[in-house]
């Protein structure tokens, strides 16, 4: 079950782009967008899951993980390239001799010329996981993007397939990651979709709160809503950090509390407004 | 007392503190008196460290230490280095560079090296986690943010726990970092590629070598996202700025020095490579922003060069290491003899006699000075003999009589200049010195401006010459250029390499003359003899003459300084500067060489508002003239045709001084504001034009009040002679002013106005003067009369007042009327001098100003005019 934190992200129009693609019969490419613990890769992987659901491929569904660590863009496309081979190994998909040839040559591929040899290799091994008597899907997700470029290179290599090219970007300004307004979809020669995850405001965290704790319990929630919004009042955060500090308070809770009766009998468990506020408080003094 | 002899020669036999471009920290070092450039070096150094606080930026310091070969300048810095190590806070980081020549990237690699990878990649780190303490400040607190930024001074390594609690974003902080990183290093990406890319250990040595400017494969620098090697002296300067912050921001001091900056800032023949001074000019402001110290050390030639603003950046932080004195004689003996002898504080062995002679000797020059200690106690030591003068002088001719020491020679200090005048434009002169330690050369040449230049090589020491053939060796070390004139000089005879060198020299050269003088400072004669060289040929100013508006503008000269004057004579010259482009106005001296005529001595230029400049020059040297008088000097980069083909051929504008007075009737609200417009738009033409050295003087009156409760107000001078944009700010503050009293309707307060115009015109003004009235009314008549207007409260006569005006050489009337001509009072053609008359509602301004004779363009000049070039006297 998915929760509907109004705002956070949508993902309608993530659905519609996938499912255009997929009639198509084109690739899909989607930018998951956002700074640190807005859940980017948690995002990716429900895109990819999505990809998935649409591609109708009763599991059959082969991805490659690729976290980028450096600015040379020809290792990390080898090594999605690898990575696929190994899947398919994996799931003992029978390939011809050819693209079994070429796959094996993978280490061999120069340079100056990747692009348009891993363009090949991968229009091959989409066709021919397609063409097998039960199909099987593929994606790629690329983790950090240093530069924008990387995106264009990722295009050309998978621009003749059926496949979904994921890649997770940390929005900042620095000169490690690239600036955001050089991912709008327009400046993309293929068809791209951009999701921006963004820091959580303070009704979505309530949401988030009771949400959470109501897929877990069918006890009403032991968070002061009221509480939740106060203490984070003051900026915007991420949903790792919402969650995060909102285990802490919990656990916390717990560890005051001696008695034996359980919650919502026992409302020393439960935490007021009051008590949140003052928690978090000293919280902040002792980082 | 306990005296005791010492037991081994206490005396560097080389004389010379030598650096190695490695900082250790083991706390040894040379003995070291404390001479004034120790102490003040030190001082700086102390107020340096005592201010450093880290957190903070711009509490750095800048100190230049600049001295003669010997002098002790390499002293003081190791001296100043072992005073850093003992610190008792935290140790500073300490960075030493000894300049080779002009390719600053080689200095920065070597200055790099002095840093291993842990140490940058802890800074590194160090840095980042300077920025979370930051970020968490800001994010949870400033109390939140003290005590992680402790912890993380304490243990850097927490940055990566404060990651994985969340604590912190990373991204937030490298986003602070490039921030930051823009004001240390400039907008450099590749520098924080190379920063956060020295925490991964895949990336580390990449990393490393590039930020230490090495070369690295394309592999590498593609994996890091740089875009090449550092070998752009910019970018190695940003590198030093990044380093400095580095070491600062991690909470330690940071002290880089960078020693002989002569070889990195002059070049051949002694000119000022802008480039590298420009880098200097960087670090300087840079350095201290970034909480760092910068040390430059060089000899006096170079910082005699430097400009005057980058000199001024020093302030008072300029040691001098100067010939030390006696009582420092004393002291610096004292101070090596108790390096072996800790117990003893006299200068036992040496006598008084032989302290004298040690420091007459030796010139007052510490290095030769410790030279002559170590031979003395050579000689001594043996008898465990006491050191007398007679001791010293034994040991300056090498222990025995000299050999070719030939006293009846005229001095090599006599013989220099003469032989220096014989020098012909374009001609070389190689002197070579053999000395106890190695042959120096140099060079001295005489420019197509008659300007000697003197360059210096590094002495090759005899140990560097052994081999086969080391008299062949030595005539090379001389490095004598083919077809220039030689002259050697032996500051040692008696010393046999020196001599045996000095004899294959001459072998190689006989026709060349040669001096053998014991303690001769061959370098500060030389140093002496280029600079008190008497001018060859006659200094002019660059000028353009211009005697008629209109006319063709002709390159001249203003004479300075005649042939044969030596430094230290003083010329002056009034020239007016036009608006320049730019690159501004050019002052250019050229000598001129009689049939051969002029050649360029220095071309340097200023942004100056246009207006006439008195300017004194001063002829420090030959080729060396300083000017005062105009501000902002640099040297000119375009070239000489360059510069010549930005004269017209026409001057379009009249160009001479001009003062224009503006006087405006301002009561009445409407018609007060439409004649503020005209008087606006006159000003901003003017302004904007290339109109000669302008003044403008802003007259408001109105009218005589003529009532017991409203006192009769004067005119009101709102500026005299102030620049055009000065009178039109005036202008703008008066349009919000409440208009002036307006008084009886049929006339205002214009006698008054001539009357203040009269009064304030000095006999002695003798500029152009147009005087503009503005305005409807007539003035008052100085008494009774028929018309019945009431007279001048102060009875002034303006028909006198305007004769008197009239009468004036230079001056011009013009009147701007509310009326139209046919409309107006008769007084307003008078009050334009019978011609130059307009309605205030329908006139070009343009072209009644050129009326006047205030033509105006957009004409650039290059260069100063004058309209009439003096004699050469």
């Amino acid at each position: 079950m998915r929760l509907d934190l109004d705002g956070y992200a949508y993902v309608e129009p993530v659905y519609a782009y996938l499912h255009q693609a997929v009639l198509a019969g084109r690739p899909a490419f989607v930018v998951i967008s956002g700074r640190d613990y807005t859940g980017r890769t948690s995002m990716a992987n429900c895109v990819l899951d999505l990809y998935r659901e649409l591609r109708a491929t009763d599991g059959r569904y082969l991805v490659a993980r690729v976290e980028i660590g450096h600015h040379r863009d020809f290792e990390w496309i080898q090594q999605a390239m690898a990575q696929l081979q190994n899947e398919v190994d994996m799931a003992e998909v029978s390939l011809t001799d050819k693209l079994i040839r070429l796959l094996d040559g993978i280490g061999e591929v120069q340079e100056s010329i990747y692009p348009q040899r891993f363009q090949g290799l991968a229009r091959m091994l989409s066709t021919e996981l397609a063409g097998q008597r039960s199909p099987y899907a593929f994606g790629v997700l690329f983790e950090d993007l240093r530069t924008a470029s990387f995106v264009n290179v990722a295009q050309t290599v998978f621009r003749n397939t059926q496949s979904i090219v994921v890649f997770t970007h940390r929005a900042y300004e620095h000169a490690q990651t690239p600036a955001a307004d050089l991912l709008q979809p327009e400046l993309f020669a293929e068809d791209t979709h951009v999701v921006e995850l963004r820091p959580l405001v303070e009704s979505q965290i309530q949401s988030l709160a009771r949400g959470r704790w109501e897929q877990a319990s069918p006890l009403h929630c032991p968070f002061d809503l009221d509480g939740v919004a106060e203490i984070f009042r003051s900026a915007p955060t991420p949903i790792k950090a919402v969650l995060t500090r909102l285990a802490k308070l919990l656990d916390y809770r717990l560890s005051l509390v001696n008695g034996q009766v359980p919650w919502p009998d026992n409302s020393e468990l439960g935490m007021s407004r009051e008590w949140l506020v003052a928690t978090v408080t000293a919280m902040n003094g002792w980082r | 007392m306990n005296v005791v002899y010492p037991e081994r020669n206490p005396f560097p036999p080389q004389g010379t503190a030598s650096m190695e471009e490695r900082v250790l920290d083991d706390g040894t070092g040379a003995p070291t008196a404390s001479l004034p450039s120790v102490e003040r070096l030190w001082s700086v150094a102390e107020r340096y460290l005592s201010g450093f606080e880290p957190g903070t930026r711009g509490r750095g310091q800048v100190v230049f230490l600049h001295g003669d070969h010997g002098s002790g300048k390499t002293h003081a810095i190791r001296f100043l280095l072992r005073r850093l190590a003992e610190n008792p806070g935290e140790t500073p980081y300490r960075f030493y560079v000894k300049l080779q020549d002009g390719d600053f990237p080689s200095g920065y690699r070597r200055l790099m090296s002095q840093i291993d990878r842990p140490m940058l990649r802890e800074l590194s780190l160090r840095f980042l986690g300077t920025i979370a303490g930051a970020e968490t400040g800001r994010v949870y607190g400033e109390q939140a943010g003290a005590v992680a930024a402790s912890v993380l001074r304490a243990d850097p390594d927490r940055f990566y726990s404060m990651l994985r609690d969340l604590q912190v974003e990373l991204g937030s902080v490298l986003q602070a970092q490039a921030r930051e990183l823009a004001q240390i290093a400039g907008a450099q990406e590749d520098f924080q590629r190379a920063l956060t890319s020295l925490l991964d250990p895949v990336l580390e040595e990449a990393a490393y070598d590039w930020l230490a400017g090495r070369e690295i494969g394309a592999v590498d620098a593609r994996r890091l996202g740089v875009s090449g090697p550092i070998i752009d002296p910019e970018l190695c300067r940003y590198g030093i700025q990044l380093l400095v912050a580095l070491c600062t921001r991690g909470g330690r001091p940071a002290v880089v020095i960078l020693d002989q900056c002569e070889r990195l800032v002059l070049g051949e023949n002694g000119h000022v490579r802008s480039g590298n001074e420009g880098l200097l000019q960087s670090l300087v402001e840079r350095l201290p922003q970034e909480n760092g110290m910068l040390v430059l050390a060089g000899n006096e030639q170079v910082w005699e060069r430097l400009p005057r603003d980058l000199k001024q950046r020093f302030g008072g932080n300029v040691v001098g290491s100067s010939a030390v004195t006696l009582e420092q004689t004393t002291e610096l003996l004292s101070a090596y003899l108790r390096a072996v002898s800790p117990a003893d504080d006299t200068v036992h062995p040496f006598l008084v006699s032989g302290v004298r002679a040690l420091h007459t000797l030796g010139g007052g020059n510490a290095r030769r000075i410790l030279q002559l200690s170590w031979l003395a106690f050579e000689l001594a030591a043996p008898d465990r003999a006491l050191i007398s003068r007679a001791t010293v002088e034994r040991a300056l001719r090498g222990g025995e009589p000299s050999r070719i020491a030939d006293t009846e020679r005229p001095g090599f200090g006599h013989a220099l200049p003469d032989v220096l005048a014989e020098l012909g434009e374009g001609a070389r002169l190689a002197v070579v010195e053999v000395a106890v330690d190695g042959i120096t050369g140099y060079e001295l040449l005489r420019d197509e401006a008659g300007t000697p230049h003197c360059r210096r090589s590094p002495v090759v020491r005899w140990n560097e010459l052994a081999g086969e053939d080391p008299d062949g060796a030595a005539v090379r070390a001389a490095g004598l250029p083919a077809g220039a004139d030689a002259l050697f000089v032996s500051s040692f005879p008696g010393d046999p390499a020196a001599d045996r060198a000095l004899e294959a020299l001459r072998a190689e050269r006989s026709e060349a003359p040669w001096f053998a003088e014991p303690g001769v400072l061959v370098d500060a004669l030389v140093r002496q003899a280029v600079l008190a060289e008497p001018l060859r040929w006659p200094y002019e100013l660059v000028v353009l003459r211009a005697d008629a508006p209109g006319g063709s503008p002709e390159l001249a000269g203003i004479p300075l300084f005649a042939a044969g004057t030596r430094r230290g004579a003083l010329a002056s010259a009034t020239v007016y500067c036009p608006p320049s482009d730019g690159q501004g106005t050019v002052f250019a001296l050229v000598a001129w060489r009689e049939a051969a005529g002029p050649r360029l001595v220095t071309a340097r230029s200023a942004k100056l508002p246009p207006g006439r400049y008195e300017i004194t020059a001063e002829l420090e040297r030959a080729g060396r003239v300083r000017l005062t008088g105009v501000t902002g000097l640099s040297e000119e980069e375009r070239t000489w045709q360059e510069i010549v083909a930005l004269v017209p051929a026409r001057l379009d504008s009249v160009w001479e001084p001009v003062h224009v007075i503006c006087a405006i009737e301002a009561g009445g609200e409407l018609e007060r504001v439409v004649r503020l417009y005209r008087i606006r738009q006159v000003l901003t033409i003017l302004a904007e034009g290339t109109l000669g050295q302008i003044e403008v003087s802003l007259i408001v009156y109105g009218g005589h009040s003529y009532s017991r409760h409203t006192p009769d107000a004067p005119v009101d001078v709102v500026a005299w002679r102030v620049l055009p944009e000065s009178a039109l700010r005036s202008l703008g503050e008066l349009v919000h002013r409440k208009p002036l009293e307006s008084g009886i309707p049929d006339a205002a307060q214009v006698e008054d106005m001539l009357a203040a115009v009269v009064q304030r015109l000095r006999a002695a003004d003798t500029e152009r003067t147009v005087l503009l009235t503005v305005g409807d009314r007539p003035p008052h008549p100085p008494r009774v009369h028929a018309s019945h207007t009431l007279p001048c409260p102060r009875r002034h006569d303006w028909e006198a007042l305007l004769g008197e005006l009239g009468r004036r050489p230079g001056l011009t009337l013009g009147a701007i009327c509310d009326r139209p001509v046919e409309q107006a009072d008769p007084v307003w053609f008078r009050l334009g001098g019978g011609r130059a008359f307009a309605h205030l509602e329908d006139m070009d301004v343009r072209q009644f100003l050129a009326g006047l004779g205030l033509d105006v363009s957009a004409q650039r000049i290059p260069f100063p005019i004058v309209s009439e070039v003096p004699r050469a006297t």
